[in-house]
């Protein structure tokens, strides 16, 4: 989970990084940098290594859920433990699964729609045209309040899985968490907004 | 004090088991939660009907014998104490009081609030331990352990093996416990050199009875009556990725 988890939060990186050429409007990078990623060789490995590690991520988590379950046959009468346990560990499994059931809707719309359209597509377009519909936009900022809690849990609990998160360490580690689960979602989050009222054309 | 308590009764591991409704009269607020019952157990003993089981040794804090489920909280619903060292005055006068055992499947219930923990026996036998020669004691300060390294272990030490990581963690798991007898000796140079197998052999022994796997919600480092870290199973993690890849 820890690896897997931190390869995926690297490529969240680097999607973010990408993400943010959108600013620079239709004659900007963007696009471009979509039609090499498209078109150069070297990348079809790479996208393979990517679906690999989103694979083994969401198996390896349904795998310890599973095998947690029926760990304690007689639930509590009175529920107290929820109480100690920050929401977004609760719910790590729960938004994993909305993260991957968005993440299907969001390989038609981009991926396959622009890899699969037999004909050159302006990724740039592609995406104005999906962010000035209000409703896409509502449902990818929900995901990305989705996103954060995932990270919220998953980003400090690689670290602690690695057994680097020591107490030394742990303040640090939390702190440069802030900046994953926030930062992260907060600068995704952004692009729809920015592009729906205007801020890039 | 008066109290209405809501207790799980079961007369033995096959039995399904259900809640009892009992009242504590004349409770003192000094009284610790195990007080209580034996106030109950008296009357329930003086009109002829079985008492309530529980687990109960030092009533000090320090056995690691008693563990119950109270509103909900392993050894009740504060932070940072056992079960015995509970008074009631924490709890307000014609309060109802659920009981409840530790509830994990390692942890069968042998009778009403009873339930065995020798699971835990095993996994110390596992691995928990240092082989030495016995024999004369060696000088004292033949070893020299820095300070911090010797808080840090003492930290570790400090975990009476209740069970209360395994009862109140969603998963239940182990982790804390096998993480701080892991972390104690091997801090410590005379855990250190069978640090490799003791990682290996007490995870084993923890999967083999049946926890589950951590993953990572800290409710064991919230409920531990000792205050015994999670970075603790940090440590425990990295003795065994240490024992599992590094050079033997």
């Amino acid at each position: 989970m820890a690896l897997t988890g931190f390869f995926l939060v690297s490529f969240l990186m680097f999607h973010l990084t990408m993400n943010l050429f959108l600013f620079e409007g239709s004659r900007g990078s963007f696009s471009s940098f979509a039609d090499f990623l498209g078109t150069f060789p070297i990348v079809r490995p790479i996208e393979w290594i990517l679906f690999g590690g989103f694979l083994l991520h969401l198996l390896l988590g349904g795998f310890v859920w599973l095998m947690n379950r029926g760990v304690r046959p007689q639930a509590y009468k009175v529920k107290g433990t929820s109480k100690t346990i920050k929401l977004s560990s609760r719910l790590s499994i729960y938004t994993g699964t909305l993260i991957l059931a968005f993440l299907v809707w969001h390989l038609i719309q981009f991926f396959i729609a622009s890899r699969f359209a037999g004909h050159p597509v302006d990724m740039f377009v592609l995406v104005a045209q999906a962010f000035s519909n209000p409703v896409t936009i509502v449902l990818y900022e929900i995901l990305f309040v989705i996103l954060g809690f995932h990270l919220n849990h998953g980003f400090q609990a690689l670290f602690q899985s690695l057994g680097l998160r020591t107490a030394k360490y742990r303040g640090f580690i939390d702190a440069v968490g802030v900046i994953v689960w926030l930062l992260i979602p907060l600068g995704f989050a952004s692009i729809p907004l920015v592009m729906y009222f205007g801020g890039a054309r | 004090m008066d109290f209405k308590l809501k207790v799980w009764r079961q007369k033995n591991r096959d039995d399904k088991g259900h809640f009892e409704d009992y009242t504590a009269k004349g409770i003192s607020e000094a009284a610790s939660v195990l007080e209580m019952l034996d106030v109950v157990n008296r009357e329930l003993v003086a009109a002829g009907k079985d008492p309530i089981a529980f687990d109960h040794d030092c009533r000090e804090g320090i056995c690691g014998s008693c563990g119950l489920v109270i509103n909900g909280g392993v050894h009740g619903p504060f932070e940072h104490n056992t079960t015995c060292e509970l008074r009631m005055r924490r709890f307000s006068d014609g309060d109802t009081i659920v009981l409840e055992p530790f509830r994990a499947r390692p942890f069968p219930i042998i009778k009403d609030l009873v339930v065995d923990r020798s699971a835990f026996d095993r996994i110390m036998q596992a691995g928990g331990y240092v082989t030495v020669k016995t024999g004369q004691a060696p000088e004292a300060n033949g070893i020299a352990v820095p300070k911090k390294i010797a808080d840090e272990a003492m930290d570790a030490a400090q975990c009476v093996g209740c069970g209360a990581c395994a009862a109140t963690c969603p998963n239940g798991s182990a982790m804390l416990f096998v993480a701080a007898k892991v972390s104690q000796l091997a801090l410590l140079p005379q855990g250190k050199a069978e640090r490799k197998e003791r990682a290996l052999a007490m995870v084993a022994q923890m999967d083999k009875e049946g926890f589950g796997s951590c993953s990572n919600t800290y409710a064991c480092e919230a409920k531990c009556p000792k205050g015994v870290s999670v970075t603790h199973i940090a440590r425990l993690n990295r003795e065994y990725l240490r024992a599992g890849f590094g050079s033997k």
